[in-house]
C-alpha cells in the first residue's frame, strides 16, 4: 500500500458513475430488444412489439454509440504536451560565449585547458590544431548539398519497424590535409525529434563516437566566432598580407566591439535553442540582427546561412580520424529506426495528406483504409520522404520490402497534392496556390519539358523498372543544387503478395466451402440425408475453422500487410460456412421415407431456396476471388518477363 | 501523354514516415570559405586573439556592454537568483538543516526524551526550493522576434 492514497476527485466519480449508468441502461435496451411476449395483453401486440424491439435495439446502439464516442475522445486526448521551443540561459550563453570558444584558443589538441596561453604556432604553419577542424565543420554546414557528394539510403520494411541505414560519402573541402581530426556533421534532425536506436560508423563498421549537445553547441559557438571574425578586420589583415599573430592581436584589441558582442549573443541564442523552431519567422530574425551589422556582405551571407542551418536542427557530428580519408574522400554509415504512422485516407484530414482526404471524402475508397485496419491488416502502401536527396549532389533511395512482397506501384510524388513529379518541374516558393491541383504548401511548379535534342543539366531522377522485384531503387541528382529546392517530396511503393500468397488460401478455402455447401444443399434438396445425422454440420464447420487459421495466420511478423480481398474472401467463406451449419440444423429432414420434391428451379441440382442463394453466394466468392487470383499470377509473370531496358529513364515505371 | 497517370490517386491505408531531417532552404555556395584562406586564417587569428583578451579579462567583473540590443542587455544581466547561487543557497541550507537535525538527535539522546520532529525542517527545504526554481522559472527569456 502506498504511502500516499490517491486524492479523491469527486467529478471524476461522478462521470465514472454516470457511464455506469448509461451502459446499464444500454444493457437493458440490448436485452429488451431482443425479448418478446411482454406486449401480448395488448391489441395488434405483434405489431407492437416489433416496434418496441426497434426502438430498445436503435436506443441500445445510440448509447452504445455515446459511450464509444466519449471513450474515445478521452483517449485522444492522452498525449504528451506539445514540445516549444525554449531559449537558453543567459549564464549558458555567457559560457558558450567564452568557454565555448575558448577552445580554439589552445595551442594543441593535449593542450585545450585555456589556461590563458598565448596561441602560438605550434607546427609553423601560423595556426592551432582547432582551426581546420572547425573551418571544415563550419564549410560543411554552410554547404551541405556540396559536400555530400552521394548520399544511400536504405530503408528496411521487413519487420515490425522500419530501419533505416545510410551511408554518406563526404568530398571535405580543401585543408583536411593539415587538421589532426575532423568533426563531420552526418545527421541534421530537425530540432525537437528523437534519433532512435542511432548508431554511427565508418566504412570499416568500427564505430565512431559523436559529440554531445553541449559539445556541439560549443563547435557551433566557435563557428559562429569565426565567421564573424570574417569581417572587415580580417579583410585589412588580409589586404596586407600580413596574417601573422601580432598583425591579428594588435587588431583584436579593437575587435569585437560592444555593438558586435550583443549581435554575437543574439545569433548564439538562435544556435542554442532548444525545441522545435519554424524556418519563416527565425529567417526573419536572423535578417533582422545582421541588417545593422556592420559587415561585408560575404560575411553576412556566411552569417545568414550557418545561423540558419543550426537553429532548425542538432546536427550529429562525428569525429573522424583523417587517416580514414583518401583523396579528401570519406565515408561514414549511420542507421536508425523511423517509427511509421499508419494513415488512412477516411480517418481525416489531420493525419493523411489533404488532398488525399479530399479526394477520398464521398468515394468508396475511403472505407478501404479502416477496412483493412479493422480487419488487421497492416497497410501495404509506404510512403518515405527522400528529403536526403536535397542535402547531397547524388542520391540513392532503395526501400526493402519482406521478399514475399513485391512492388506493384510506385511513384515518386509530392506528399501535399500526391501529383507525380515529373522531369519538367522546377522548385518554387511555397505560399501559392499554383493550378488546380497543387496547394499552398507546394514547392513546385511547371516548368519547360526537358528536350532529347538540347543539352540540360537539371535535376534528374528514375525509378528502377518493375521486374517483380521487392524493392524500390529511386536515383536522384541535381535536386540538392536546385534554386529554389523542391521540399516534401516522397516515395509511395505498394506492394503485393508474391503469387499464391493468401489469395490461393482464400480461392482454396472458397473453393471448399463451396462444394460443401452445394454437396448438402442437394442432399438436404433430395433427402438423400439420414434423419438426426449431424455429420453434414460438422463438414460444413471445417471451411469456417481453415478460414480463421489463415486468417490469423497470415499477418506476423510483417510490417507490410497482406491482400484484403484475401481477407474478405475468408471472412466471407467462413461466414457462408456458418450460415450453412445453420441453415441445415433449421432445414435437415426429421423423418426417413420422404419422397423428392416435384421438378422446380435448381441450381445444380440444389432445389431449396435457402441452399440455392447459399450456393449462389459462395459460388460468386469462389470465382470472384480466383478470378483476382489469377489476374495477379499473370500480372506477376509480366513483369518477371519484362527486359532490362533503359526506355524507362524519367518514366514513372 | 494520353493514359498516363499523374497523380498517385490512391487512397488505402499507408505507413507514412514523417520527415525528421532538416533541409536547408539554400543552394550550394559557389564559393566556399577556404576559397578565402588568407582571409579565413587572419579571422581565425582574430578570433583567437579575441578569445584571449575576453578570457583575460573574465577574472575581472565583467562590465555591460556599452551599447548593443536589449536582449544584448539582459543576456549580460548577472541577475542574484542565477542557478549557481541558488544551488549554493540551497546547499547552505540543507547543511544547516543536516546540522539541526544532529544537533537534535544528539539533545535527544542526552535527554533520554522523544527524537524531536525533522518535518518541519524538511518542508521548510521543500519550500526553499520551490521558491527558488519558481523565481527561475518566472524568469521571462528574451524573444529574438
Amino acid at each position: 500500500m502506498s504511502a500516499q492514497e490517491p486524492r479523491l476527485d469527486p467529478e471524476r466519480w461522478w462521470t465514472r458513475l454516470w457511464k455506469f449508468f448509461v451502459a446499464l441502461l444500454g444493457l437493458s435496451f440490448f436485452i429488451a430488444s431482443l425479448s418478446s411476449g411482454y406486449l401480448r395483453r395488448l391489441p395488434n401486440w405483434e405489431w407492437w412489439e416489433l416496434s418496441a424491439r426497434i426502438l430498445f435495439g436503435l436506443l441500445a446502439l445510440v448509447l452504445a454509440a455515446y459511450l464509444f464516442l466519449k471513450r474515445r475522445g478521452k483517449l485522444a486526448r492522452e498525449e504528451a504536451a506539445p514540445t516549444q521551443a525554449a531559449y537558453p540561459f543567459p549564464k549558458f550563453l555567457d559560457s558558450l560565449w567564452t568557454e565555448g570558444a575558448r577552445r580554439i584558443t589552445s595551442e594543441s589538441v593535449e593542450d585545450n585547458a585555456s589556461n590563458g596561453k598565448k596561441p602560438v604556432d605550434s607546427k609553423g604553419t601560423g595556426e592551432s590544431d582547432y582551426l581546420r577542424p572547425i573551418a571544415i565543420f563550419t564549410e560543411l554546414i554552410m554547404n551541405v548539398s556540396k559536400h555530400r557528394v552521394r548520399v544511400a539510403e536504405t530503408v528496411d520494411v521487413e519487420g515490425h519497424m522500419m530501419v533505416q541505414r545510410v551511408i554518406v560519402e563526404f568530398d571535405l573541402p580543401r585543408g583536411w590535409e593539415q587538421a589532426k581530426f575532423l568533426y563531420l556533421p552526418v545527421l541534421h534532425p530537425v530540432k525537437g525529434e528523437l534519433v532512435d536506436n542511432f548508431h554511427l560508423r565508418d566504412a570499416q563498421d568500427s564505430s565512431l563516437t559523436d559529440l554531445t549537445y553541449e559539445e556541439t553547441t560549443r563547435l557551433a559557438a566557435a563557428g559562429l566566432r569565426l565567421l564573424m571574425a570574417f569581417g572587415d578586420k580580417a579583410v585589412i589583415a588580409a589586404e596586407s598580407e600580413s596574417v601573422v599573430p601580432p598583425v591579428a592581436a594588435e587588431a583584436s584589441t579593437e575587435w569585437p566591439d560592444a555593438a558586435m558582442v550583443a549581435k554575437e549573443k543574439d545569433l548564439l541564442t538562435l544556435l542554442a535553442m532548444r525545441g522545435p523552431v519554424d524556418i519563416e519567422p527565425m529567417q526573419r530574425t536572423i535578417n533582422e540582427i545582421l541588417e545593422t551589422f556592420e559587415v561585408d556582405d560575404l560575411t553576412k551571407g556566411y552569417l545568414r546561412r550557418y545561423v540558419l542551418e543550426l537553429c532548425g536542427a542538432y546536427p550529429i557530428v562525428a569525429v573522424v580520424d583523417p587517416q580514414i580519408v583518401a583523396g579528401g574522400r570519406v565515408l561514414i554509415k549511420y542507421e536508425r529506426t523511423l517509427m511509421p504512422a499508419s494513415v488512412t485516407a477516411a480517418a481525416g484530414s489531420s493525419e493523411g495528406p489533404p488532398a488525399r482526404s479530399r479526394r477520398a471524402k464521398f468515394g468508396v475508397k475511403r472505407w478501404r483504409g479502416l477496412m483493412r485496419i479493422g480487419m488487421g491488416l497492416r497497410p501495404a502502401q509506404v510512403a518515405v520522404p527522400i528529403s536526403l536527396a536535397l542535402t547531397a549532389s547524388s542520391y540513392h533511395l532503395r526501400l526493402n520490402a519482406p521478399e514475399s512482397k513485391y512492388v506493384f506501384e510506385q511513384h515518386l510524388t509530392c506528399s501535399h497534392c500526391d501529383q507525380l513529379v515529373t522531369p519538367s518541374w522546377v522548385g518554387s516558393r511555397p505560399g501559392v496556390k499554383r493550378g488546380p491541383v497543387g496547394t499552398a504548401k507546394c514547392t513546385h511548379k511547371a516548368g519547360v519539358e526537358p528536350s532529347a535534342h538540347r543539352f540540360d543539366d537539371r535535376h534528374y531522377f528514375r525509378l528502377q523498372r518493375r521486374h517483380g522485384q521487392n524493392f524500390v531503387h529511386l536515383y536522384m541528382r541535381g535536386f540538392g543544387a536546385a534554386k529554389p529546392k523542391m521540399h516534401d517530396l516522397q516515395v509511395v511503393a505498394r506492394f503485393k503478395e508474391v503469387p499464391p500468397g493468401s489469395r490461393l488460401q482464400a480461392a482454396v478455402t472458397a473453393f471448399a466451402t463451396t462444394v460443401l455447401v452445394i454437396v448438402v444443399g442437394y442432399m438436404v434438396s433430395n433427402h438423400r440425408v439420414a434423419p438426426e445425422s449431424d455429420y453434414p454440420a460438422v463438414i460444413l464447420a471445417l471451411p469456417a475453422v481453415v478460414a480463421s487459421w489463415f486468417g490469423i495466420a497470415s499477418e506476423r511478423n510483417a510490417l507490410v500487410g497482406g491482400s484484403l480481398l484475401a481477407r474478405l474472401s475468408l471472412i466471407v467463406s467462413g461466414v457462408l460456412s456458418i450460415a450453412s451449419i445453420v441453415t441445415y440444423l433449421m432445414t435437415a429432414p426429421t423423418e426417413a421415407g420422404s419422397s423428392p420434391p416435384p421438378p422446380q428451379v435448381s441450381l445444380l441440382g440444389v432445389t431449396h431456396k435457402a441452399w440455392i442463394a447459399l450456393s449462389l453466394l459462395s459460388l460468386v466468392n469462389f470465382v470472384y476471388i480466383y478470378y483476382r487470383f489469377v489476374l495477379k499470377l499473370i500480372h506477376y509473370r509480366d513483369l518477371m518477363r519484362r527486359k532490362q531496358g533503359h526506355g524507362s529513364t524519367m518514366k514513372i515505371a | 501523354m494520353a493514359g498516363r497517370r499523374t497523380s498517385a490517386s490512391n487512397d488505402d491505408a499507408m505507413w507514412v514516415v514523417e520527415p525528421t531531417d532538416f533541409v536547408s532552404p539554400y543552394a550550394p555556395l559557389s564559393d566556399s570559405i577556404f576559397d578565402h584562406e588568407v582571409r579565413l586564417r587572419a579571422a581565425w587569428q582574430l578570433a583567437v586573439a579575441s578569445l584571449e583578451r575576453s578570457a583575460r579579462t573574465s577574472d575581472t567583473p565583467e562590465e555591460a556592454p556599452a551599447g548593443g540590443s536589449e536582449e544584448a542587455k539582459f543576456l549580460s544581466d548577472k541577475p542574484d537568483d542565477s542557478l549557481p547561487a541558488i544551488i549554493q543557497k540551497l546547499q547552505k541550507h540543507i547543511h544547516d538543516i543536516q546540522e539541526e537535525r544532529e544537533k537534535a538527535d544528539d539533545a535527544a539522546i542526552e535527554d533520554d526524551g522523544p527524537t524531536p520532529a525533522v518535518e518541519a525542517p524538511a518542508q521548510s527545504a521543500r519550500r526553499s526550493v520551490s521558491g527558488a526554481f519558481g523565481r527561475l522559472t518566472r524568469r521571462t527569456p528574451p524573444n529574438p522576434a
